[in-house]
């Protein structure tokens, strides 16, 4: 029933566009893929000339929408794409979100748990909707690592760490809490990685965690294990959703409490004024004002209303209004590109910017731009073989349960922007390559410097192992 | 922490600065117009402390504190006249944060206290005091959820 569907709501909304996306796939000249081959050479970047990523992942939109003559987002076709490269050929790697999430730090393909957001399926029923924060299990390592690297096998939600004899699951903020020997976690030391998720403790009694040091909502919030995820739907005064804040899903992570709290933080507030000059208030704004203090990595995630999660916002978007989708999110980027863009870390060059959404709308199940689908070569694991394909998608009838391998391939055609003031021409439109949520991952891990451990030997976890990196296509301004 | 104590330990033989032409400058880079904080010494929690560009209120460049739960404080001691009036001038601006407090302090006593400032834009303070032949001038600050910007410090005289 789709009344209790809120977590879905905007997978849902759209009308199917199955036939269509069949008939469009068949009418494509399809670019080399790009992803799925088994070695790559690295991004052609020197080493250390990007010290700094930030991904800032925004929610459910068809490329076609978000890009197309009609979208909504007006500042990011006419204010972003002129300042950055359009990435035409980037895919989400599952349905729904949660697994998408999980992919872009970690490699690690979805479950069907991750598949269906980790919902308690018996609460769609009687709600009000919950999520489930429940263990992988077995949790074991895949058996054929040459063909599912750096995999755990099972169906849960939280992934398990290494242990003594397994080689479980790790996220690059791991990886990079390695490479630079990382033994304390003061919130106001430097950190190497940070996730910022906004509105993440604005109600602590629903989102958990602990209070953040500077006032400002609550550091590694997530419900116990086994416990229930009660940031499913929006509230007017909390917008935050666990499953939008991937680095939770990892024990890796989240057994060191002062480590997570470090790291996983709340974006902070914004007080948008009339004819600009906005006032930001948080870690992020504090961590790009000065570049020794900007970490290497950054995971921003905007609510469900500001990332375009919900139609229309259970509580305010950015600039007080109700409006959600792509003109909420598209007025988060107006208010807030111009702080990155101020940054220091992005005027010198140093600040990879990627703009990109966690899937398309949920009736393309693509996983790249071929017709040919099982050539993409992306995974088809042991948790689902079709990672496109979503159970609870499937309950609700919106998807038709796969007969076969590549049906569901991948999160579809989402589109990515890529901005860097030194390696990236600005106004670009690429449409070479094809990129997903792995390879993506592959090339921040060589882009800041990880050639150790993952799943090759060579730094890259899970997936990232078999993909390929951002190309020449993406770093256009050698 | 309390500014009176962090000063304890601020003063630096190499921040002297020579001469006591009573037109010049006490100050060594006060607009922070090197890019760094060449000439002042730094104590405290230096933690989101840095000097940037863009934005200044004078030159080039400012200063940005947002030190977390204590004080950051920067200083410099300096040779004076004694018994000459000298002025204090400074400008902060502020992103409304909580809890901020920005101050400016000779010898260890407190001249200006500005606790969680609104948001404004550059704001001047300034203030007098009585040389000793040889003072010690420190900027304190702290602002817990933002940042404050700091820039174009000068200590004059108006007699010639």
């Amino acid at each position: 029933m789709l009344v209790g569907f809120a977590g879905l709501g905007a997978a849902v909304r759209r009308r199917s566009r199955i036939a269509r996306m069949a008939v469009a796939a068949t009418l494509l000249v399809a670019p080399a893929c790009a992803f799925g081959a088994p070695v790559s050479s690295g991004p052609p970047v020197p080493a250390g000339a990007i010290r700094h990523i930030m991904i800032i992942n925004l929610e459910n939109e068809d490329y076609d929408v978000t890009f197309g003559a009609n979208s909504p987002a007006v500042y990011l076709n006419q204010t972003l794409l002129p300042a950055g490269e359009l990435i035409v050929n980037y895919f989400g790697t599952s349905h729904v979100s949660l697994g998408n999430y999980i992919s872009m730090v970690s490699g690690q393909e979805p479950t069907q748990a991750t598949n269906n957001d980790c919902l308690n399926l018996a609460s769609l029923s009687h709600p009000p909707v919950v999520g489930t924060f429940d263990n992988v299990v077995p949790g074991t390592d895949a058996t054929d690592q040459a063909s599912y690297p750096g995999q755990v096998v099972g169906d849960g939600c939280v992934y398990p760490a290494p242990s003594q004899g397994s080689i479980g699951a790790l996220t690059i903020g791991d990886q990079l809490d390695t490479l630079f020997h990382t033994t304390t976690y003061n919130p106001r030391d430097k950190l190497h990685w940070r996730e910022y998720a906004e509105d993440m403790g604005a109600d602590l009694a629903r989102d958990h965690g602990v209070p953040d040091p500077i006032g400002i909502g609550s550091d590694c919030a997530h419900p116990a294990i086994n416990g229930d995820d009660l940031t499913n739907t929006a509230a007017p005064n909390d917008q935050y959703a666990d499953r939008h804040a991937p680095f939770i899903y990892f024990h890796s992570i989240i057994d060191y409490p002062a480590r997570c709290a470090a790291h996983v933080v709340p974006l902070g507030t914004a007080l948008v004024r009339a004819g600009g000059s906005d006032i930001f208030l948080g870690w992020l704004r504090k961590d790009l004002a000065i570049e020794a203090k900007t970490p290497e990595y950054m995971f921003v995630t905007p609510n469900l209303c500001n990332d375009g999660h919900d139609a229309t916002c259970h509580g305010k978007n950015i600039e007080g209004g109700t409006a959600g989708g792509l003109t909420a999110a598209d007025l988060w980027l107006k208010h807030y590109m111009p702080l990155i863009f101020a940054s220091p870390a992005y005027k010198n060059g140093s600040l990879l910017v990627v703009l990109t959404f966690d899937e398309a709308s949920s009736d393309d199940a693509r996983a790249c731009a071929a017709a040919d689908q099982s050539t993409c070569g992306s995974p088809t694991g042991q948790n689902v073989s079709n990672p496109g394909y979503s159970g609870v998608l499937g309950l609700f009838h919106v998807q038709i349960p796969p007969t076969a391998l590549y049906q569901y391939a991948g999160g579809g055609k989402i589109g990515a922007v890529a901005f860097n003031k030194r390696w990236i021409k600005p106004g670009t439109v690429n449409s070479t390559g094809n990129y997903n949520h792995y390879s993506a991952l592959r090339t921040y891990e060589d882009l800041l410097g990880v050639t150790t451990g993952g799943a090759d030997g060579h730094g890259h976890l899970g997936y990232a192992a078999q993909a390929i990196d951002f190309g020449p296509d993406v770093f256009n301004n050698p | 922490m309390k500014l009176a104590l962090a000063l304890a330990a601020t003063i630096s033989a190499a921040a002297l600065a020579a001469g006591a032409n009573a037109a010049t400058d006490r100050l060594a880079n006060g607009g922070f117009e090197t890019g760094d904080f060449t000439g002042w010494t730094e104590t405290g929690n230096t933690d989101y402390s840095g000097v940037v560009s863009g934005g200044a209120q004078e030159g080039d460049f400012y200063a940005v504190e947002g030190a977390v739960g204590s004080n950051d404080v920067l200083s410099q001691s300096f040779r004076d006249v004694a018994g000459r009036v000298y002025t204090v001038s400074g400008w902060i601006a502020s992103d409304g944060g909580v809890a901020s407090e920005f101050a400016m302090v000779i010898d260890g006593a407190t001249q200006v206290l500005v606790e969680n400032a609104p948001a404004q834009d550059w704001t001047h303070y300034t203030f007098d005091f009585v040389g000793s032949g040889h003072d010690t001038f420190a900027v304190g600050t702290r602002d817990d959820q933002g940042l404050l910007s700091i820039d174009h410090f000068s200590i004059t005289s108006s007699v010639p």
